[in-house]
């Protein structure tokens, strides 16, 4: 064969064995392939391990194991709630043992012959004395059964708190009583902030740059069902705070004070609301300025109060660190209150030996009758932290500005914080540490923790999260980043923006300790948001706890 | 007949633009020896004996105040991205493909490391005589990074004789450009030496929308600033025939750069800069065998520095990145057999960084191609096929191609070609911790296989082609969030690109022209979850149409111009979208008679003073003019030999 027609063969045979890409639909994170859509074996009940694994009536899946939902016992391969079922009132005992008369009723364990006409066991279901405002069987009313593990609140079906899965755009509930998780559920491309609007979650996603709803109530085995009504934002909306009918959405990357109002039943233009979601429209949008970022804010009266984190660089910077004043008596005509802003680039950040660090003010909260925000304390270029972590405490009547510090020994970089009424909590992310060439990646963080304060503003618990000893610093267990989280009931829900993890601790009186982590006596951090097989990323956006 | 002087004819035939009359440098590494009988019987290009390409004559253009990127503008299946305002970076992309999956060259030297985007600012145009734009998968013949193109800029040559020649343009926003060249003998060769210089305020108008979630709210009127630009250079070239079978070209071109960064409408920096210096010399030496064959070698060496000030960089002080690359390329081309133009290739190159990181990637590449080109049918029919593999540092890369050209009677030609092709993760991907994009040394090379197919008409008053071409993209790498602050870069997706490309020309008199250019994109997601899974890809406009006519003897010529692309996304979720935009600019251009050396143009761009933004939040110039003089002279006796 001459050697022209070798070069021609060759390339041709190499051409048609170069391969087409593999291409197709792939699951989202946490999700894998059942038929023709995609679940989430760890939590669907319908799908529980595998799919097509379906756990029993009354079950719901945990772990990828089908197990007896919270407040039910397992009689008879059944599970049942001893405190309403006629067949095992009060007891699981052997087979009609327990069981009430034909014509009795059973009520908190009790067998009688009616419901009570007081109290809040007044609804006869079958027969059964139930609470529909709060029995997850029978929630709202009777044989109205809450799915999955979502408790029934005020008479409806929801999980008492809801994370956002910022990198895998999705959403995830919780049962606080059970810390059962529910299925992972698509929602946007990047969920950022959460909010609650009656039975519907506003989900502001930081990608699309929209304000999305979903119905709580989780139907068909699937909660956060994405609603028709969409609002667009302006660019990286950070935080959504409802104050009915309106709801407030700061943009960090647009600088603005966006407000929406809801209308019922027909929008302006005559479209209808659909659905059972929230009809909104932007009423304002308030330009706080070029470079200002803002970063969250906080409604009290009749004022809104926003932190401006300030941009890249010092120039950058020097458009923020304050806070700004806005006046919302007329919602729909905020003003930025000139005389009333707070300066934070005079106070005291008690830099370290070198540092020139700016105040970067990124979370706020009202806690006692004053504001706090949480000073990042960061180096203006490289956004290192360069002083302990600081809280700017704010007189909102006399704009006076106290400093708490809340001890470098322990907390570098506060990002969040929240009022249970007496303690005010701060997460601080801590200093990130990156391992060097060629990887650069995530390894630890110093100086990360979450800090209780007490109604005297002194610090007086901490929990420093820690992956389990051992060389490697626990295998399997992703640096720990903390960031947003929630109160409910005692207890702290802390997201962690790296693993995907939520810790949950417990505040008794002063003092914090760990119920789920990796040395929690509850069992290992709640594993809410899947880690991405690509990046290795899971990232907790958002917790809210349902009002 | 010489095989040059084919090729020159071949290359001109083949233009879109007509009326050029530069001489050919053929692209690197080697064009494909053609019998005799065969190129007669042809009037299309070499350069890609199947390929589609579109060359770019500066002259035609000269008084416009264009730079590169607005002459490459118009290209079928080029989109361009622009951060608005002369000297400010301004990049390409081809066929769907990334702007770092476009090999850009000067005079066959690589601008960057393979895999690497371009800044096509800091090319002046003073420098450049022509552009070849060749589109469709070429890792085959030139090696990796060259996903979907290769965008070849030729700089001016030396002509036989003397000339001097002077250009300056004054216009808006404080903006100057000027160049001084002066060619003639030299060491016994022909030598030219160009200095020329630019400098911007950048400081036009925009209309900035404060209220992006209100619809139909005013807008507010704002200034650019920090977007000021300045730089100055050089380029030098001699060519020199050492016999009658040996020739040496030798080029040397640099400058220096500094330019504010404005950043976004949005959140402008005011303290952000960049200063940046280039340096690039090559030498060619070309020989010719008395059995016909060609070798060619080419030796070269390049060197970037650039200095970030200010935000962008996020470091204390300023943050300064040198980048290197040095290589060989030698290749050898013959015809055999009467009807197979064989050619081989083989390349050195190492290309270095150096960056305030702590890492200092560097590689060797190597490559070898070897190619064949059989004609039948008297030359009526050239297929051909190549393959070229290369070893960038850690990544090998093999890439087939194959593609056939048919003449037809009547001035009709169809082209069909399909090739694979491979882009490197850059050192930026790989290695560099750089202000808020970490690297991820993981990554895999993306890889693209891509195929097309064009029908041509020719006529002496114009000429017509239509096409239409496919890609699949493998492993595209994405930058993804990652905690706290940081990007990050992925293997992610599969993509497919689909497209149409229609251009033509039309000169039925001296004293009117017509040109047009259109281009269909749809691009889809190939491989991905549902949030991604099906969309398009963003920054790439479906539709693009470009229409220039130009009316007038050559003492008093009018022209005017349209630039229209539609709606493109800028997220990969079709959620967020810069809206279409159209660009109109006329001018005038006068050569008095009794004074044929000076030639006076007045531009005016962006009539219609439409406000559109480019990337995400980069406002484009409002309506501006610029005026340009021009003198060239010719103290020529005879030619060179």
């Amino acid at each position: 064969m001459k050697l022209p027609h070798v070069v021609s063969l060759g390339a041709l045979a190499l051409l048609l064995l170069a391969g087409c890409p593999d291409t197709g639909i792939v699951c989202q994170t946490g999700t894998e392939r059942c038929g023709q859509g995609c679940i989430d074996p760890t939590s669907d009940a319908k799908n529980c391990g595998a799919c097509g694994n379906a756990c029993r009536s009354g079950q719901i899946c945990d772990n990828k194991v089908c197990k007896c939902s919270a407040g039910t016992t397992s009689c008879d391969g059944e599970c049942t709630v001893l405190d309403t079922d006629a067949k095992h009132c009060g007891a699981c005992g052997a087979a009609g043992s327990t069981a009430c008369t034909p014509t009795q009723v059973c009520e908190q364990g009790q067998c009688r012959t009616s419901c009570p006409t007081a109290g809040p066991f007044t609804t006869q279901c079958a027969a059964s004395c139930v609470d529909v405002t709060t029995d997850p069987a029978n929630c709202g009313g009777c044989a109205i059964a809450c799915e999955n593990s979502q408790s029934c609140r005020s008479g409806h079906c929801s999980y008492d708190l809801v994370a956002a899965c910022f990198s895998s755009g999705q959403l995830v509930g919780l049962q606080q009583k059970s810390e059962f998780k529910g299925p992972a559920e698509p929602l946007g491309t990047g969920p950022a902030a959460l909010a609650a609007y009656d039975q519907t979650v506003l989900v502001a996603d930081g990608i699309d740059q929209k304000l999305y709803q979903a119905r709580m109530r989780s139907v068909g085995g699937h909660a956060f069902a994405r609603l028709p009504q969409v609002a667009a934002t302006g660019s990286v909306p950070n935080q959504v705070v409802v104050d009915a009918p309106y709801v407030y959405v700061i943009n960090s990357g647009s600088g603005t004070l966006q407000v929406l109002k809801k209308f019922d039943g027909v929008y302006p233009d005559g479209g209808a609301v659909a659905d059972g979601g929230v009809g909104l429209l932007s009423v304002a949008e308030l330009p706080l300025g070029a470079n200002s970022y803002p970063e969250g804010l906080v409604k009290v009266g009749a004022s809104v109060w926003i932190p401006l984190y300030g941009g890249f660089g010092a120039a950058g910077a020097s458009a923020g660190q304050k806070v700004l004043k806005v006046n919302v008596s007329n919602p729909a005509a905020p003003a930025v209150v000139t005389a009333d802003t707070i300066d934070l680039s005079v106070v005291n950040l008690k830099p370290f030996d070198g540092g020139t660090p700016v105040a970067r003010p990124y979370a706020i909260v009202s806690h006692q009758g004053a504001l706090y925000v949480a000073l990042n304390n960061l180096n203006p270029d490289t956004y290192v932290p360069e002083g302990p972590g600081l809280l700017a405490k704010i007189n909102p009547t006399t704009k006076a500005v106290s400093i708490i510090d809340l001890g470098a020994d322990k907390c570098l970089n506060p990002l969040w914080l929240a009022s249970d009424g007496t303690h005010l909590l701060v997460t601080c992310g801590g200093a990130a540490i990156y391992n060097g060439p060629p990887n650069y990646e995530l390894v630890s963080t110093d100086k990360s923790a979450v800090v209780l304060l007490d109604s005297n503003d002194v610090r007086q618990s901490t929990w420093t999260p820690g992956c389990p000893a051992g060389a490697d610093g626990g295998a399997g267990c992703a640096p720990i980043l903390l960031g947003r989280f929630a109160l409910s009931q005692g207890r702290a829900y802390v997201g962690d923006q790296n693993g995907g993890r939520i810790f949950v601790l417990d505040i008794t009186g002063n003092t914090l300790g760990e119920r789920r982590g990796y040395s929690g006596d509850a069992g290992a951090a709640i594993a809410a948001c899947a880690v991405d097989p690509v990046t290795h990323i899971a990232n907790v956006g958002d917790i809210l706890a349902v009002p | 007949m010489g095989k040059i002087p084919l090729l020159v004819l071949a290359l001109l035939c083949a233009s879109p633009a007509r009326g050029q009359s530069a001489p050919e440098v053929p692209l690197p590494p080697v064009d494909v020896p053609v019998p005799e009988a065969a190129l007669a019987a042809s009037s299309v290009t070499r350069t890609s004996p199947s390929g589609v390409v579109t060359l770019i004559d500066t002259a035609a253009h000269q008084g416009e105040a264009k730079d590169t990127a607005e002459l490459l503008a118009p290209t079928p299946g080029v989109v361009l991205s622009d951060a608005g305002g002369v000297g400010q970076r301004k990049s390409l992309s081809l066929r769907g493909a990334g702007a770092t999956g476009v090999l850009v060259l000067l005079d066959g030297i690589p601008l960057s490391t393979p895999g690497s985007s371009v800044d096509l600012s800091r090319i002046p145009a003073a420098v450049v005589e022509r552009i070849e734009v060749l589109r469709g998968a070429s890792s085959a013949r030139y090696g990796p990074g060259t996903l979907n193109g290769v965008i070849n800029i030729l700089t001016h040559r030396p002509r036989h004789g003397a000339t001097l020649s002077a250009e300056a343009t004054w216009g808006s926003f404080g903006t100057a450009l000027g160049s001084l060249c002066a060619a003639g003998d030299l060491l016994g060769g022909d030598g030219l030496v160009m200095v020329h210089g630019a400098r911007s305020d950048g400081d036009f108008g925009f209309l900035y929308d404060e209220q992006p979630s209100l619809p139909n709210n005013p807008l507010t009127p704002l200034v650019r600033r920090n977007n000021h630009a300045s730089g100055g250079g050089g380029l030098l070239r001699y060519e020199h025939a050492l016999s009658s079978r040996l020739s040496l070209e030798v080029l040397g071109e640099g400058g220096a750069e500094a330019r504010g960064l404005a950043g976004t409408a949005q959140n402008p920096t005011a303290d952000a800069s960049e200063a940046a210096g280039h340096g690039l010399l090559g030498a060619r030496l070309t020989g010719r065998f008395e059995g016909g064959g060609e070798l060619t070698a080419l030796g070269w060496g390049r060197l970037d520095q650039t200095t970030l000030t200010g935000a962008p960089c996020s470091c204390s002080g300023t943050w300064r990145q040198v980048e290197g690359g040095a290589g060989v390329d030698v290749s050898y081309s013959q015809l055999v057999f009467t009807r197979h133009g064989l050619s081989a290739a083989a390349s050195l190159t190492t290309e270095w960084l150096r960056s305030p990181a702590a890492s200092r990637p560097s590689w060797v590449r190597a490559g070898a191609m070897v190619g064949d080109e059989v004609f039948l049918f008297d030359g009526a029919l050239a297929i051909n096929a190549t393959v070229r593999v290369d070893q960038s540092g850690p990544f090998t890369g093999v890439s087939p191609r194959a593609g056939a050209l048919l003449l037809l009677p009547h001035g009709f030609e169809l082209r069909v070609n399909g090739g694979q092709a491979h882009r490197p993760p850059t050192f930026l991907e790989l290695y560099l911790m750089q202000a808020h994009l970490a690297p991820n040394p993981r990554l895999r090379p993306e890889r693209g296989l891509s195929a097309d197919a064009a029908v041509a008409f020719r006529r002496e008053s114009g000429f017509l082609q239509v096409g239409g071409f496919a890609a699949l993209y493998e492993d595209l790498i994405s930058y993804e969030y990652y905690p706290p602050q940081l990007a990050r870069p992925y293997n992610f997706q599969a993509a497919r690109v689909l497209g149409l490309e229609a251009e033509g020309t039309f000169e039925p008199t001296p004293w009117l022209s017509a040109a047009g250019s259109y281009t269909l994109l749809s691009t889809e997601n190939l491989k991905d979850d549902p949030r991604y899974y099906g969309k398009s890809l963003p920054y790439r406009p479906r539709h693009k149409l470009a229409a220039r006519a130009a009316v007038g003897p050559v003492w008093l010529r009018a022209h005017g111009e349209v630039l229209w692309q539609s709606e493109q996304f800028t997220n990969r979720t079709e959620t967020v979208a810069l809206a279409s935009r159209a660009y109109v600019n006329v001018g005038l251009a006068t050569r008095p008679l009794p004074l044929r050396q000076i030639s006076i143009a007045l531009e005016f761009k962006n009539v219609l003073d439409v406000q559109s933004q480019d990337l995400d939040g980069y406002p484009l110039p409002s309506r501006g003019a610029y005026l340009t003089l021009s003198i060239a002279t010719s103290f020529s006796k005879e030619p060179h030999p």
